[in-house]
């Protein structure tokens, strides 16, 4: 569960990147985080992994608040970040090795997760290798398997689909569904709006840092008088408030 | 020309460090400037200028020999550090895969790079020379009409060696169709290195005939075989010093005409060979191992608790990635070349044969000596090698890893300090090792040595990585740049000589007013240390911590 209450974050004293966002994802939940660029996705994913605090609001993921008990809620987050080029000079299984060994995940469960993800992203054949040799796409599968290495219960992903070959991309949209399914939260964010049509059970559509609208794509369909998603999308982002 | 400014001025824009922006960092940063400025920039032109003015001095009839030493030396070690900041910029810098689809030609590029280089590199170097050209002006004058020339001439000294390492880049990477993987490549940067710092090791152990006692007497003489090399390697710094000597408009246009051939030369390789080059370099690459071992390598994972990993994780991005091998574990073998220079021109000596039998007859002065060396090199190196204040610096764009993971920032950050504790700690015990087998030190007062030594590296460790908390500088796109331009080294390097001038004044104070034994002093150096580690660790932690939490 993740629940995002009231919270505004501000750059510099000026640019309000977050402002006065609220919104949860319950158990068993895929949501999607949508919103053009520079809308304050990233900044919100910040907030709840840890990476930036919050000026005001809290932040609770599972049972913790990232703020007070900033260990135990990272203990339960698998976050992927927005930026792929990360450990270059290590070999992928090292990389691997690496986030298992922090979340402190046994032997046995490793060796068979890791070749299990790895088959699956079709990343099994280079794991010897250093990421600096990997393409673009490579890297951000291995980062989703750095992420979900450690079985986290709370999914953070930011435009994880980014680089991504369409077989891939289907494994990880399956895997979030059985993640879900299995009663844990998934958090993505993305400005796709396929993706997000496919694939989630809620939306939340922010815009310069305010949110638009929480809820489920029907009721988004209805409220804008059944035009399509693209449409109203569309319109969301060029006029004032709703 | 347009192009050629734009490029510039994009260049040194995107190597440029981000200055804080609140109000109070800004003030840190403000006092640890006018720090370093007074601590290293300060005493190093001070003490070229003196130099310079003394042997001047001693040389008589206007002669430039003495300053032309200093400029000789200086050339040497640009060579030895440029080249790999050319290499760096040219090869591997991040904007080439954007700047190779424009429609510039090469030679554009490359003197837009150069220039920037130059511009970055230069100015610690420009500083120094000026003080020598004022040290020889003090001593002699210079003639009114030629104030100016020497002024541009020396501004543009360390263009020709960098122009040397330019030319030895291109025709060294023209190649690149052999080395082909960046990876390999930039392994070849650290042979180059080394094999640049073992050239200028052999020219200054030319130094061999000089006896500095006796110094500028073979100079006047002109008999000198570092100088008959240095002035063919390095023709331009030969006819500035003529310039000078001779007060000659003549040896000035030559230093023109010599200058332009080395850029002329440079330009034209590079036109015909950079984009070759660089192109050649085609991907990071890595090997071709058989599938079997992937499948071997996950069914023999070895599991670590998770300090350890991270740990390794420490230690492997240090030790592969080539810019850092070389900035933070090779530069540590500079002080061989630094110490032997030093040996082989005063082993020999009055001074040195009477300082070695003093102290091992227990003169007190002697054994003050040796301690202070002692202190001086540890300081110096821990401080230098930037393990420590680029710890936050190197995660780059990746700091957010730091943040994320469920490890705490206490054991995180002695995870970092740990790293430079103990590869400075290496590297000086070497240096006091061999310092106390030259000396023939006894072996409580090697153990002092020792201990002390170790305790300064604890020290400057933690001072470093908080200096590095204040403001990491974590917008770069090659390694290489994460470390030039990083004023969090120079002020760590600044700070640490300040403490160490500190503490040896109050150390020298103490003794010459209570004139109390040494042994006693020895202790209470210790608990100083202690102490004083106690609080930067505690700073350390506590601040430095919090800064972390802010980024
Ligand atoms: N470190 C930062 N400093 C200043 N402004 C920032 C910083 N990070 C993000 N911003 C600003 O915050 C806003 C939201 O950015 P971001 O969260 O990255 O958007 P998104 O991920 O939705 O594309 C943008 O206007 C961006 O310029
Ligand atoms: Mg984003």
């Amino acid at each position: 569960m993740i629940s995002f209450q009231h919270v505004s974050k501000t750059f510099d004293g000026k640019v309000k990147a977050v402002d006065d966002v609220s919104f949860t994802v319950n158990p068993g939940e895929i949501v999607g985080f949508i919103g053009p660029n520079g809308s304050g996705k990233t900044t919100s994913m910040k907030m709840m992994t840890g990476i930036l605090n919050p000026d005001e609001g809290s932040i609770q993921i599972g049972k913790y608040d990232i703020v007070k008990e900033p260990l135990k809620a990272k203990q339960e987050i698998g976050y992927i970040s927005d930026n792929p080029d990360q450990f270059l000079r290590l070999t992928g299984l090292e990389y691997l090795n690496l986030m298992a060994d922090i979340y402190g995940i046994a032997k046995e469960e490793r060796g068979g997760r890791i070749e299990r993800f790895a088959k699956e992203f079709g990343v099994y054949d280079v794991l010897h290798r250093q990421m600096a040799g990997y393409s673009h796409g490579m890297r951000q599968k291995m980062m989703v398997l750095g992420a979900l290495v450690h079985e986290p219960e709370v999914w953070i992903l930011d435009e994880p689909m980014t680089g991504l070959d369409p077989e891939s991309a289907f494994v990880l949209k399956q895997m979030m569904r059985e993640h879900a399914d299995k009663g844990y939260s998934v958090l993505f964010s993305t400005h796709v709006l396929e993706v997000a049509e496919k694939l989630c059970d809620r939306v939340v559509i922010i815009r310069y840092g305010k949110k638009l609208f929480e809820g489920t794509l029907e009721e988004l369909v209805s409220r804008y008088h059944n035009q399509s998603l693209e449409e109203i999308f569309l319109e969301m982002m060029n006029h004032e408030g709703i | 020309m347009k192009v050629y400014k734009q490029l510039v001025r994009t260049f040194t824009n995107s190597g440029e460090m981000e200055m804080p922006k609140s109000g109070k960092q800004k003030l840190f940063y403000a006092i640890m400037g006018i720090i370093a400025v007074c601590f290293i920039m300060v005493p190093c032109c001070l003490l070229v200028g003196y130099l310079s003015y003394g042997i001047t001095l001693a040389l008589g009839d206007g002669c430039a020999d003495g300053t032309l030493f200093i400029i000789h030396f200086i050339a040497l070690f640009s060579i030895v550090f440029g080249m790999n900041v050319i290499l760096n910029v040219f090869y591997f810098a991040g904007d080439i895969p954007y700047i190779l689809p424009l429609p510039i030609s090469p030679c554009k590029v490359v003197a837009a790079k150069f220039t920037t280089a130059y511009l970055s590199e230069s100015v610690m170097q420009i500083l120094i020379l000026i003080s020598a050209l004022v040290g020889y002006y003090f001593a002699t004058g210079i003639r009114w009409f030629l104030l100016p020339f020497a002024l541009i001439g020396t501004l543009t000294l360390p263009v020709a060696p960098l122009a040397y390492c330019g030319i030895m880049c291109v025709l060294v990477m023209s190649f690149t169709k052999l080395i082909r993987k960046k990876s390999h490549a930039r392994k070849l940067s650290i042979v180059i290195f080394l094999f640049l710092l073992i050239a200028a090791l052999y020219f200054v152990s030319l130094l061999r005939d000089i006896d500095m006692m006796q110094f500028t007497e073979q100079l006047k003489a002109g008999k000198s075989s570092f100088f008959y090399a240095m002035n063919i390697v390095f023709p331009t710094n030969y006819f500035f010093g003529q310039m000078l000597t001779r007060q000659s408009l003549m040896a000035f246009l030559w230093y023109v005409l010599v200058n332009a051939g080395f850029i002329g030369v440079f330009l034209l390789l590079a036109q015909k060979l950079y984009y070759r080059g660089v192109i050649g370099l085609g991907a990071e690459g890595g090997d071709k191992k058989p599938r079997t071992v992937a499948v071997n390598m996950v069914k023999a994972v070895k599991v670590n608790k998770p300090w350890v990993a991270y740990w390794k994780k420490e230690l492997k991005v240090l030790f592969r990635t080539p810019a850092f091998f070389l900035n933070c574990i090779a530069v540590n073998g500079l002080w061989p070349v630094l110490a032997y220079a030093i040996y082989v021109m005063q082993s020999d000596s009055a001074i040195f044969q009477w300082f070695y039998v003093s102290y091992r007859i227990g003169n007190e002065m002697a054994q003050w000596v040796v301690t202070l060396l002692v202190l001086g090199v540890t300081v110096l190196l821990t401080a230098a090698n930037s393990i420590a204040s680029s710890s936050i610096t190197r995660e780059g764009k990746q700091y957010g890893f730091m943040k994320y993971i469920p490890l705490p920032y206490e054991t995180q950050f002695h995870i970092k300090a740990m790293v430079s504790i103990l590869i400075s700690a290496v590297f000086v015990e070497i240096y006091v090792v061999i310092l106390c087998i030259a000396l023939k030190v006894s072996m409580p007062a090697a153990l002092f040595y020792i201990v002390v030594s170790l305790l300064e590296v604890v020290f400057i460790s933690y001072l470093g990585l908080y200096l590095d908390t204040v403001n990491p500088k974590l917008v770069w796109d090659d390694e290489l740049n994460a470390l030039r331009g990083n004023y969090n080294i120079f002020f760590n390097m600044a700070y640490a000589m300040l403490i160490a001038v500190i503490f040896a004044l109050v150390l020298a104070a103490l003794y010459f007013f209570t004139k109390m034994p040494l042994w006693i002093l020895d202790i209470i150096i210790i608990v100083l240390l202690l102490i004083a580690n106690k609080w930067m660790i505690a700073v350390c932690l506590k601040k430095g911590i919090k800064n972390l939490e802010e980024l």
